[in-house]
Protein backbone atom coordinates (compact mmCIF):
# COMPACT_ATOMS: atom_id res chain seq x y z
CA UNK A 1 0.00 0.00 0.00
CA UNK A 2 1.43 3.64 -0.97
CA UNK A 3 1.91 5.72 2.16
CA UNK A 4 -0.49 8.71 1.55
CA UNK A 5 -3.18 5.43 1.31
CA UNK A 6 -2.02 3.46 4.17
CA UNK A 7 -1.71 6.63 6.37
CA UNK A 8 -5.29 7.48 5.08
CA UNK A 9 -6.58 3.92 6.24
CA UNK A 10 -4.73 3.70 9.13
CA UNK A 11 -6.75 7.19 10.33
CA UNK A 12 -10.07 4.90 9.87
CA UNK A 13 -8.58 2.91 12.42
CA UNK A 14 -7.06 -0.06 9.71
CA UNK A 15 -4.67 -1.92 11.78
CA UNK A 16 -3.06 -3.96 8.73
CA UNK A 17 -2.38 -0.62 7.33
CA UNK A 18 -1.03 0.96 10.67
CA UNK A 19 1.19 -2.31 10.79
CA UNK A 20 2.49 -2.02 7.34
CA UNK A 21 3.65 1.77 8.70
CA UNK A 22 5.27 0.45 11.81
CA UNK A 23 7.07 -2.33 9.92
CA UNK A 24 8.17 0.23 7.21
CA UNK A 25 9.89 2.77 9.42
CA UNK A 26 10.64 1.13 12.78
CA UNK A 27 14.01 0.48 11.62
CA UNK A 28 14.65 3.81 10.85
CA UNK A 29 13.30 5.04 14.47
CA UNK A 30 14.93 2.83 16.19
CA UNK A 31 18.45 3.64 13.93
CA UNK A 32 17.94 7.19 14.76
CA UNK A 33 17.59 6.50 18.48
CA UNK A 34 20.36 4.22 18.37
CA UNK A 35 22.45 7.29 16.51
CA UNK A 36 21.99 9.32 19.37
CA UNK A 37 23.21 6.70 21.38
CA UNK A 38 20.30 6.20 24.05
CA UNK A 39 20.27 3.04 25.91
CA UNK A 40 17.48 0.54 25.37
CA UNK A 41 14.74 1.30 27.95
CA UNK A 42 15.10 5.66 26.20
CA UNK A 43 15.43 4.27 22.48
CA UNK A 44 12.18 2.11 22.98
CA UNK A 45 10.64 5.30 24.78
CA UNK A 46 11.78 7.71 21.69
CA UNK A 47 10.10 5.43 19.30
CA UNK A 48 7.10 5.08 21.14
CA UNK A 49 6.74 8.94 21.60
CA UNK A 50 7.47 9.04 17.88
CA UNK A 51 4.39 6.71 16.95
CA UNK A 52 2.06 7.59 19.74
CA UNK A 53 2.22 11.37 18.54
CA UNK A 54 1.49 10.24 14.33
CA UNK A 55 -1.17 8.67 15.83
CA UNK A 56 -2.21 12.02 17.56
CA UNK A 57 -1.42 13.69 13.81
CA UNK A 58 -2.92 10.55 11.67
CA UNK A 59 -5.73 13.26 9.46
CA UNK A 60 -3.46 16.17 9.88
CA UNK A 61 -0.70 15.26 8.17
CA UNK A 62 0.25 18.04 5.72
CA UNK A 63 2.51 15.77 3.26
CA UNK A 64 1.94 12.13 3.66
CA UNK A 65 3.83 11.42 0.86
CA UNK A 66 6.46 12.96 3.16
CA UNK A 67 5.62 10.76 6.18
CA UNK A 68 9.52 9.16 6.41
CA UNK A 69 10.95 12.98 6.89
CA UNK A 70 8.04 13.48 9.56
CA UNK A 71 9.18 10.79 11.62
CA UNK A 72 12.70 11.44 11.26
CA UNK A 73 12.52 14.64 12.35
CA UNK A 74 9.68 14.27 15.31
CA UNK A 75 12.56 11.26 16.31
CA UNK A 76 15.20 13.21 16.36
CA UNK A 77 13.36 16.05 18.81
CA UNK A 78 11.81 12.86 20.71
CA UNK A 79 15.70 12.03 21.49
CA UNK A 80 16.94 15.56 21.92
CA UNK A 81 14.19 16.23 24.62
CA UNK A 82 15.03 12.41 26.29
CA UNK A 83 18.66 13.41 26.13
CA UNK A 84 18.12 17.22 27.85
CA UNK A 85 15.67 15.86 30.60
CA UNK A 86 18.85 13.01 31.14
CA UNK A 87 20.81 16.25 31.93
CA UNK A 88 23.42 14.71 29.45
CA UNK A 89 25.05 17.24 27.51
CA UNK A 90 25.17 16.86 23.60
CA UNK A 91 28.45 14.88 22.15
CA UNK A 92 30.52 18.03 21.06
CA UNK A 93 30.92 17.10 17.57
CA UNK A 94 34.24 16.20 16.11
CA UNK A 95 36.43 17.20 12.65
CA UNK A 96 36.32 14.09 10.94
CA UNK A 97 39.99 13.91 9.63
CA UNK A 98 40.58 12.03 5.90
CA UNK A 99 43.69 10.33 7.37
CA UNK A 100 43.04 7.95 10.27
CA UNK A 101 43.82 7.04 13.70
CA UNK A 102 45.82 4.62 13.99
CA UNK A 103 44.27 0.98 13.92
CA UNK A 104 43.45 -0.02 17.34
CA UNK A 105 44.58 -3.32 18.51
CA UNK A 106 42.67 -6.41 17.35
CA UNK A 107 41.56 -9.45 19.10
CA UNK A 108 43.40 -12.47 16.87
CA UNK A 109 41.73 -15.13 18.70
CA UNK A 110 38.64 -14.19 17.39
CA UNK A 111 36.95 -16.87 15.35
CA UNK A 112 35.83 -16.63 11.55
CA UNK A 113 32.41 -17.07 12.57
CA UNK A 114 32.06 -13.86 14.47
CA UNK A 115 33.33 -11.13 11.85
CA UNK A 116 30.22 -9.35 12.19
CA UNK A 117 30.68 -9.31 15.78
CA UNK A 118 34.15 -7.68 15.24
CA UNK A 119 33.00 -5.48 12.72
CA UNK A 120 30.30 -4.26 14.75
CA UNK A 121 32.59 -3.29 17.72
CA UNK A 122 35.08 -1.79 15.10
CA UNK A 123 32.24 0.24 14.12
CA UNK A 124 31.76 1.40 17.45
CA UNK A 125 34.97 2.79 18.13
CA UNK A 126 34.21 5.66 15.49
CA UNK A 127 34.54 9.18 16.25
CA UNK A 128 30.89 10.38 17.28
CA UNK A 129 29.80 11.99 14.20
CA UNK A 130 30.81 9.40 11.78
CA UNK A 131 29.02 7.05 13.56
CA UNK A 132 26.08 8.43 14.41
CA UNK A 133 25.44 9.33 10.76
CA UNK A 134 26.76 5.81 9.58
CA UNK A 135 24.28 4.13 12.45
CA UNK A 136 21.26 5.92 10.52
CA UNK A 137 22.33 4.90 6.90
CA UNK A 138 22.63 1.53 8.17
CA UNK A 139 18.67 1.44 8.87
CA UNK A 140 16.59 -1.65 7.30
CA UNK A 141 15.27 -0.54 4.94
CA UNK A 142 17.86 2.35 3.83
CA UNK A 143 16.44 5.37 4.32
CA UNK A 144 16.83 8.15 2.02
CA UNK A 145 19.35 11.08 2.36
CA UNK A 146 16.74 13.83 2.57
CA UNK A 147 15.12 11.13 5.35
CA UNK A 148 18.81 11.26 6.98
CA UNK A 149 19.42 14.73 6.87
CA UNK A 150 16.01 15.60 9.12
CA UNK A 151 16.72 12.66 11.44
CA UNK A 152 20.27 14.62 12.31
CA UNK A 153 19.57 17.88 11.26
CA UNK A 154 22.17 17.94 8.54
CA UNK A 155 22.30 19.49 5.30
CA UNK A 156 21.46 16.90 2.64
CA UNK A 157 24.40 17.68 0.38
CA UNK A 158 26.58 16.61 3.11
CA UNK A 159 25.53 13.48 3.95
CA UNK A 160 27.31 11.84 0.81
CA UNK A 161 30.28 13.21 1.28
CA UNK A 162 30.77 12.63 5.35
CA UNK A 163 29.54 9.03 4.65
CA UNK A 164 32.60 8.71 2.12
CA UNK A 165 34.80 9.75 4.49
CA UNK A 166 33.06 7.74 7.28
CA UNK A 167 33.41 4.25 5.59
CA UNK A 168 37.01 5.36 4.54
CA UNK A 169 37.84 5.67 8.36
CA UNK A 170 36.03 2.24 9.45
CA UNK A 171 38.25 0.75 6.53
CA UNK A 172 41.04 2.12 8.21
CA UNK A 173 40.22 0.46 11.28
CA UNK A 174 39.62 -3.19 9.94
CA UNK A 175 42.67 -2.55 7.76
CA UNK A 176 45.35 -4.62 9.97
CA UNK A 177 42.00 -6.20 11.52
CA UNK A 178 42.81 -10.19 9.60
CA UNK A 179 39.56 -11.24 10.52
CA UNK A 180 37.96 -8.69 8.77
CA UNK A 181 40.69 -7.55 6.36
CA UNK A 182 39.66 -9.42 3.57
CA UNK A 183 36.27 -7.91 2.95
CA UNK A 184 37.13 -4.54 3.06
CA UNK B 1 33.88 -3.89 -1.86
CA UNK B 2 32.56 -0.64 -2.81
CA UNK B 3 30.74 1.84 -0.27
CA UNK B 4 27.33 1.06 -1.09
CA UNK B 5 28.56 -2.82 -0.73
CA UNK B 6 30.32 -2.19 2.79
CA UNK B 7 27.39 -0.22 4.02
CA UNK B 8 24.70 -3.36 3.00
CA UNK B 9 27.51 -5.70 5.31
CA UNK B 10 26.94 -2.92 8.16
CA UNK B 11 23.57 -2.85 7.45
CA UNK B 12 23.77 -6.71 7.74
CA UNK B 13 25.70 -6.35 11.18
CA UNK B 14 22.93 -3.84 12.75
CA UNK B 15 20.44 -6.22 12.26
CA UNK B 16 21.90 -8.96 14.11
CA UNK B 17 23.87 -7.43 16.60
CA UNK B 18 20.88 -4.54 17.42
CA UNK B 19 18.06 -5.20 15.61
CA UNK B 20 14.49 -3.25 16.60
CA UNK B 21 13.16 -5.19 20.12
CA UNK B 22 10.26 -7.53 19.81
CA UNK B 23 8.50 -5.27 22.41
CA UNK B 24 9.34 -1.79 20.60
CA UNK B 25 6.89 -3.05 17.84
CA UNK B 26 4.41 -4.53 19.79
CA UNK B 27 3.64 -1.51 21.42
CA UNK B 28 3.71 0.56 17.79
CA UNK B 29 1.47 -1.76 16.69
CA UNK B 30 -0.74 -1.05 19.77
CA UNK B 31 -0.26 2.39 19.57
CA UNK B 32 -3.60 2.66 16.80
CA UNK B 33 -5.78 2.18 19.86
CA UNK B 34 -4.44 5.46 21.35
CA UNK B 35 -6.56 7.24 18.51
CA UNK B 36 -8.86 9.49 20.68
CA UNK B 37 -11.64 10.24 17.58
CA UNK B 38 -14.48 11.11 20.08
CA UNK B 39 -13.06 13.95 21.70
CA UNK B 40 -12.45 17.50 21.46
CA UNK B 41 -8.97 18.06 21.36
CA UNK B 42 -7.13 20.42 23.85
CA UNK B 43 -4.02 21.97 22.51
CA UNK B 44 -1.16 22.34 24.23
CA UNK B 45 -0.41 26.18 24.66
CA UNK B 46 2.36 26.75 26.98
CA UNK B 47 5.31 24.18 28.17
CA UNK B 48 7.79 25.38 30.60
CA UNK B 49 10.46 23.00 32.19
CA UNK B 50 13.85 23.56 33.27
CA UNK B 51 16.58 23.04 30.59
CA UNK B 52 18.07 19.64 32.70
CA UNK B 53 17.43 18.27 35.50
CA UNK B 54 15.03 18.27 38.67
CA UNK B 55 12.04 20.57 38.90
CA UNK B 56 8.74 20.31 37.84
CA UNK B 57 7.14 20.89 33.84
CA UNK B 58 3.90 23.09 33.78
CA UNK B 59 1.86 22.66 30.60
CA UNK B 60 -1.55 24.63 29.69
CA UNK B 61 -3.83 23.39 27.43
CA UNK B 62 -7.06 24.56 25.86
CA UNK B 63 -9.90 23.80 23.99
CA UNK B 64 -12.77 25.36 23.16
CA UNK B 65 -14.50 24.16 26.18
CA UNK B 66 -12.06 23.20 28.49
CA UNK B 67 -8.42 24.87 29.81
CA UNK B 68 -6.31 23.05 32.05
CA UNK B 69 -2.88 23.52 33.77
CA UNK B 70 -0.92 20.70 34.52
CA UNK B 71 2.34 20.23 37.23
CA UNK B 72 3.90 17.49 36.66
CA UNK B 73 6.58 17.06 39.63
CA UNK B 74 8.45 13.38 39.69
CA UNK B 75 5.44 11.28 39.62
CA UNK B 76 3.20 13.60 40.75
CA UNK B 77 0.92 14.80 38.77
CA UNK B 78 -1.79 18.10 39.80
CA UNK B 79 -4.06 19.70 37.59
CA UNK B 80 -6.49 22.82 37.42
CA UNK B 81 -9.48 22.75 35.16
CA UNK B 82 -12.28 25.14 33.83
CA UNK B 83 -14.90 24.00 31.79
CA UNK B 84 -14.85 20.43 32.92
CA UNK B 85 -15.88 18.46 36.00
CA UNK B 86 -16.29 14.99 37.47
CA UNK B 87 -13.53 12.39 36.84
CA UNK B 88 -10.40 13.74 35.42
CA UNK B 89 -8.72 10.24 33.35
CA UNK B 90 -4.82 10.49 33.58
CA UNK B 91 -3.65 8.43 30.36
CA UNK B 92 -0.10 7.11 29.37
CA UNK B 93 0.74 5.11 26.41
CA UNK B 94 0.08 2.02 29.00
CA UNK B 95 -2.12 2.93 32.13
CA UNK B 96 -5.29 5.02 32.33
CA UNK B 97 -6.60 5.89 35.74
CA UNK B 98 -9.59 8.16 37.03
CA UNK B 99 -9.36 10.75 39.56
CA UNK B 100 -12.09 12.97 40.89
CA UNK B 101 -12.23 17.01 40.32
CA UNK B 102 -12.74 18.79 42.90
CA UNK B 103 -13.32 22.41 42.88
CA UNK B 104 -11.26 22.09 39.62
CA UNK B 105 -8.21 20.51 41.01
CA UNK B 106 -7.15 17.02 40.43
CA UNK B 107 -3.93 14.89 41.61
CA UNK B 108 -2.53 11.78 40.78
CA UNK B 109 0.53 9.85 41.87
CA UNK B 110 2.58 6.66 40.91
CA UNK B 111 2.44 8.75 37.50
CA UNK B 112 4.94 6.72 35.07
CA UNK B 113 7.43 8.74 33.28
CA UNK B 114 6.98 9.99 29.76
CA UNK B 115 3.65 11.20 27.34
CA UNK B 116 0.63 11.90 29.69
CA UNK B 117 -2.53 13.34 28.82
CA UNK B 118 -6.25 14.01 29.99
CA UNK B 119 -9.74 12.92 29.42
CA UNK B 120 -12.32 15.39 30.58
CA UNK B 121 -16.09 16.05 30.29
CA UNK B 122 -16.77 19.02 29.74
CA UNK B 123 -19.95 21.04 31.35
CA UNK B 124 -22.15 19.97 27.98
CA UNK B 125 -21.10 16.46 28.01
CA UNK B 126 -18.80 16.60 25.50
CA UNK B 127 -15.53 14.57 26.15
CA UNK B 128 -12.18 16.69 25.67
CA UNK B 129 -8.76 15.24 25.96
CA UNK B 130 -5.36 17.01 26.03
CA UNK B 131 -2.50 16.61 23.66
CA UNK B 132 0.27 14.26 24.48
CA UNK B 133 3.25 16.00 26.76
CA UNK B 134 6.25 15.16 27.93
CA UNK B 135 5.74 15.19 31.77
CA UNK B 136 9.04 13.44 33.48
CA UNK B 137 11.17 11.64 31.42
Amino acid sequence: MEIPAALAAAARGDQAAWDGLVKQFSGLLWSIARAYRLNDADAADAVQCTWVKLVEHLDRIAEPERLAGWLATTARHECLQLIRRAGRLPEPSEEIADSPDPAPAVDHALIVGERNAALWRVFEELPDRCRRLLRVLMASPPPAYADVALALDMPVGSIGPIRQRCLNRLKALVTGNELLEGRS
Amino acid sequence: MNDDEFLDVLRAAAEEFDPVPAGVLRDASAALALRALDAELAALVESEALVRGDGPVTLAFESERVSVSLEISDDVLRGFVTGAAGEAVVETPRSRRAVPIVDGWFTATGVPSGLVRIRLTAADGTPVVTQWAHGTA
